[in-house]
């Protein structure tokens, strides 16, 4: 009885060690097939894509996309992705090669690529789903927000993260509101991905922050100010203000944040207060603005934020003074200063701002 | 003489036992992992890291580099390490106390001048002696420490970064271009991500320029082979099983980025051990167990670090013992977790895992290796059952190998062609007469001269990528 189920799991493991070897090879097989075809495909789709560029005339370059065309149709489905995203690379390219550029657009309305990832985006698995979003917003199709919009809230997390980009580059205001006032209580996603949304949009900002923070709680508002920083929204700067006085230092740091990239000495009270707050992350935040305003109240806060007890605060305190015009007849005091530590903080931003 | 037959008789019962159970649990990891490679796949297509290659919302990173003794790669890896594709990232190399041409090469290779930054002391090192910059590389900060171990230099590197991510990376080992850009995005997409590891694949053999693989070449020596098998084994069946039910236990030493200020909270390296990376993974099982905080440690099996595998069996006898004292350092330290609820999969499965096929795992084969002949001198074992128990674990043993193969072709990375595949398919079953058995009596002697070994850098010697 045990030899006879002894010598039965001898055959049972060499029998899967033969399938097993088989099926190595198989895979092995499939695998070199597939990276030989792909590669030989993408040369000749760019070896076509070339000879329709350089084209003399109008009907041969008509021909040659022809020949494009049928080359596609072989294998629609590898080859049309191959195609779409040579040509979303060379249209959105910065290159002054118009010519090229308007053969690629020809290429584009007359093979329609865009067909092939709508219908993915209705028929496909929810993976292919999230990259039918990813190439309709690179070729901007507009028209097919309605059908991106029912995958924002997906389960699946690509899938909903793939559509909220897609709906944020193609500018679908009202659907992204609803979308950023779900992260009130959805903090899955890094407060990023809303700056990356704001980075990605196509629409008006400012429109779009206002919307949004209408019903905001203060993650979202402070995640707002730190993602519309840079664009210094007139109106949003009593926002801001109102802000740097606020109990959640998240906020009072995104419009400290803000007001340093607007950088008006109107508010040189406010980044000097700003800078003697009790949380460091505010305080190494608001020096940076005492330097871009540079009145005589700021350089003064200036230098005692570059003895702050905080490294960190020292360290960009040091580095914004040493960067400020006249800032290096300070920086000179402070190294002859009795804080050690300040005149550190300065000698390291001296050596890495200008190596010396 | 009648007790120690029966000792060699049950003994040799509960080898045959335990072999036919550590090959079924490694069975089941290699189908729990090929459904899982099938899943990552098929969401390949929906990633987008390349998005973010251009964006300022990326969480900026401090690469960490401790080096000891580094002085053949460590120019031309720096180099590598500057340029990767990530937005905002510094270079930071802790040489700990080298006792080779490591600091003269990388001060007169990069033209370094000592400075005197501000560092905030989170974390206790051993004393900095210079720390060095140069503005031309804006990224790289070079660190001249005290001789303290691995643990220490990436403390050290810890209090001096200054992004909320660092990567600890190996000095000797190379990161794809695209590696970090790959794994960051995890930590954008899922806040409860606090470390994410990647996959290390030998290098010996394959050829990379520019900081990018470009194909693989069959390594010439023996040794070299059987350890891209046991590789592929390693990472994507045994990493790949438990990351799916959240019980890593470790992320390589070479190549994994973590949440700064977790690290720091936990208390950061555990400094006198020499297995850093199991160490400070288990730690923040337990630290954040004990908080109840919601945590997610990942392992990205397309996120590629390469990395030398020894070449010589002084090498590997040395890296092989270090890897075992670091298993059997970190197993005693959290010895309270194990069949602990409170810290659930990792204290009910992965730890009690570790304990009985990891760490004793080497003590039970390691003595099986004799024991079993000796049942066979002592007549207790047929030599039917003698050359049966040899055909089985052999031929288990065989499939598991071939069952790590398989895996890697079903990353669809498409790194080797069919030839080579081939080629390496008789290392897979060669590796089970000899190799296997050499490996194991590594690691019974890393246990055996725990308290000796224990802290060293056990350094194995490098050559050059090939280029």
């Amino acid at each position: 009885m045990l030899t006879g189920i002894a010598i039965t799991s001898i055959v049972v493991c060499f029998v899967l060690f033969i399938i097993l070897f088989i099926w190595l090879y198989a895979i092995a097989e499939k695998q070199e097939e597939k990276n030989k075809k792909s590669k030989e495909s993408h040369r000749r789709i760019a070896e076509m894509l070339g000879a329709i560029i350089d084209s003399p005339t109008n009907t041969s370059q008509s021909d040659e996309i022809y020949v494009l065309s049928s080359f596609i149709d072989k294998d629609k489905h590898e080859r049309i992705d191959i195609l779409s995203n040579i040509l979303i690379e060379g249209l959105l390219t910065d290159a002054e090669d118009e010519r090229g550029r308007k053969a690629l657009f020809m290429v584009f309305e007359l093979l329609k690529p865009q067909l092939h990832y709508s219908k993915m985006l209705r028929k496909g698995t929810a993976n292919e789903k999230a990259y039918a979003c990813k190439m309709l917003s690179a070729f901007y199709q507009v028209n097919e927000i309605p059908e991106i919009r029912k995958y924002i809230f997906d389960k699946n997390k690509e899938l909903s993260y793939n559509a909220s980009l897609a709906i944020s580059i193609l500018g679908d205001e009202d659907c992204l509101v609803k979308l950023i006032d779900s992260y009130k209580t959805n903090y899955d996603y890094s407060h990023r991905i809303i700056l990356e949304l704001f980075r990605i949009y196509s629409g008006d900002i400012r429109l779009l922050a206002i919307r949004c923070l209408e019903n905001s709680n203060n993650y979202i508002k402070a995640s707002i100010f730190k993602a519309v920083a840079k664009y210094k929204i007139v109106e949003f700067e009593i926002h801001y203000l109102y802000g740097a006085q606020d109990r959640d230092p998240n906020i009072r740091v995104a419009s400290i944040k803000a007001l340093c990239e607007i950088g008006n000495p109107k508010y040189e009270q406010t980044l000097i207060n700003a800078a003697q707050d009790t949380m460091w992350y505010v305080r190494s935040t608001a020096v940076k603005g005492l330097g871009k305003i540079n009145t005589v109240n700021s350089r003064r806060a200036l230098l005692d934020a570059v003895r702050d007890n905080e490294w960190w605060v020292r360290y960009n305190a040091a580095h914004t003074l040493v960067s400020m015009d006249g800032g290096l007849e300070m920086a000179e005091k402070v190294i002859g200063g009795y804080d050690k530590f300040a005149a550190d903080a300065v000698k390291f931003a001296l050596y890495k701002t200008y190596n010396i | 003489m009648g007790i120690l037959r029966s000792i060699v008789f049950y003994f040799n019962i509960f080898c045959m036992l335990y072999t036919l159970a550590l090959s079924f649990v490694y069975i089941i990891q290699i189908v729990i992992s090929y459904f899982v490679i099938r899943q990552n796949n098929e969401k390949k297509i929906a990633k987008d890291h390349k998005h973010y290659i251009n964006s300022d919302n990326l969480l900026p990173i401090s690469i960490i580099v401790p080096a000891f003794n580094e002085e053949e790669n460590i120019i031309e890896n720096i180099y590598w390490m500057l340029n990767i594709e990530y937005p905002e990232h510094e270079v930071i190399i802790i040489n700990d106390g080298s006792t080779d041409n490591t600091h003269s090469k990388i001060v007169a290779g990069y033209k370094l001048k000592q400075i005197n930054p501000p560092i905030k002391i989170s974390l206790k090192t051993k004393q900095i002696r210079a720390v060095y910059f140069n503005p031309q590389y804006p990224n790289l900060i070079y660190v001249d420490k005290e001789p303290g171990g691995k643990s220490d230099a990436l403390n050290t590197g810890i209090n001096i970064s200054k992004y909320p991510l660092f990567v600890c990376l190996d000095a000797d080992s190379m990161i794809e271009r695209d590696a970090i850009l790959k794994i960051s995005t995890e930590f954008l997409k899922d806040t409860k991500t606090v470390v994410a590891g990647g996959f290390v694949r030998i290098a010996n053999g394959s050829v990379i320029e520019n900081g990018k693989w470009k194909r693989f070449k069959m390594p010439n020596l023996t040794i070299e082979r059987f350890q891209i098998i046991e590789y592929f084994r390693a990472f994507l069946s045994g990493r790949v099983s438990w990351n799916s039910t959240n019980s890593l236990l470790i992320v390589s030493g070479a190549f994994g980025v973590f949440n700064k200020s977790i690290v720091i909270e936990a208390g950061g390296y555990k400094t006198d051990t020499i297995g850093e990376d199991m160490e400070i993974i288990v730690t923040l099982h337990q630290y954040l167990r004990n908080k109840k905080r919601k945590y997610t440690i990942k392992f990205i099996e397309d996120a590629v670090c390469w990395t030398q595998g020894p070449m010589s069996v002084h090498d590997i006898r040395t890296q092989r013992r270090r890897w075992q004292i670091g298993l059997m350092d970190s197993l005693l330290h959290h010895k309270s977790m194990v069949l602990n609820p409170k810290y659930g999969s990792v204290g009910l499965l992965s730890l009690p895992y570790a304990w009985i096929f990891e760490f004793f795992g080497a003590l039970v084969e390691g003595f099986g290796y004799f024991v079993i002949p000796l049942a066979f001198l002592f007549n207790e074992l047929s030599l039917f059952f003698f050359l049966l128990y040899l055909a089985v674990s052999t031929l288990l043993g065989i499939l598991i190998s071939l069952g790590g193969l398989i895996l890697e072709q079903n990353t669809n990375r498409g790194a080797m062609t069919v030839k080579q595949c081939m080629q390496l398919t008789p290392y897979a079953m060669l590796e089970n007469f000899g190799y296997r058995q050499f490996i194991t009596l590594c690691r019974v002697e890393g246990i055996l001269r725990y308290h000796g070994l224990k802290s060293t850098w056990s350094k194995v010697k490098r050559e050059p990528f090939n280029q």
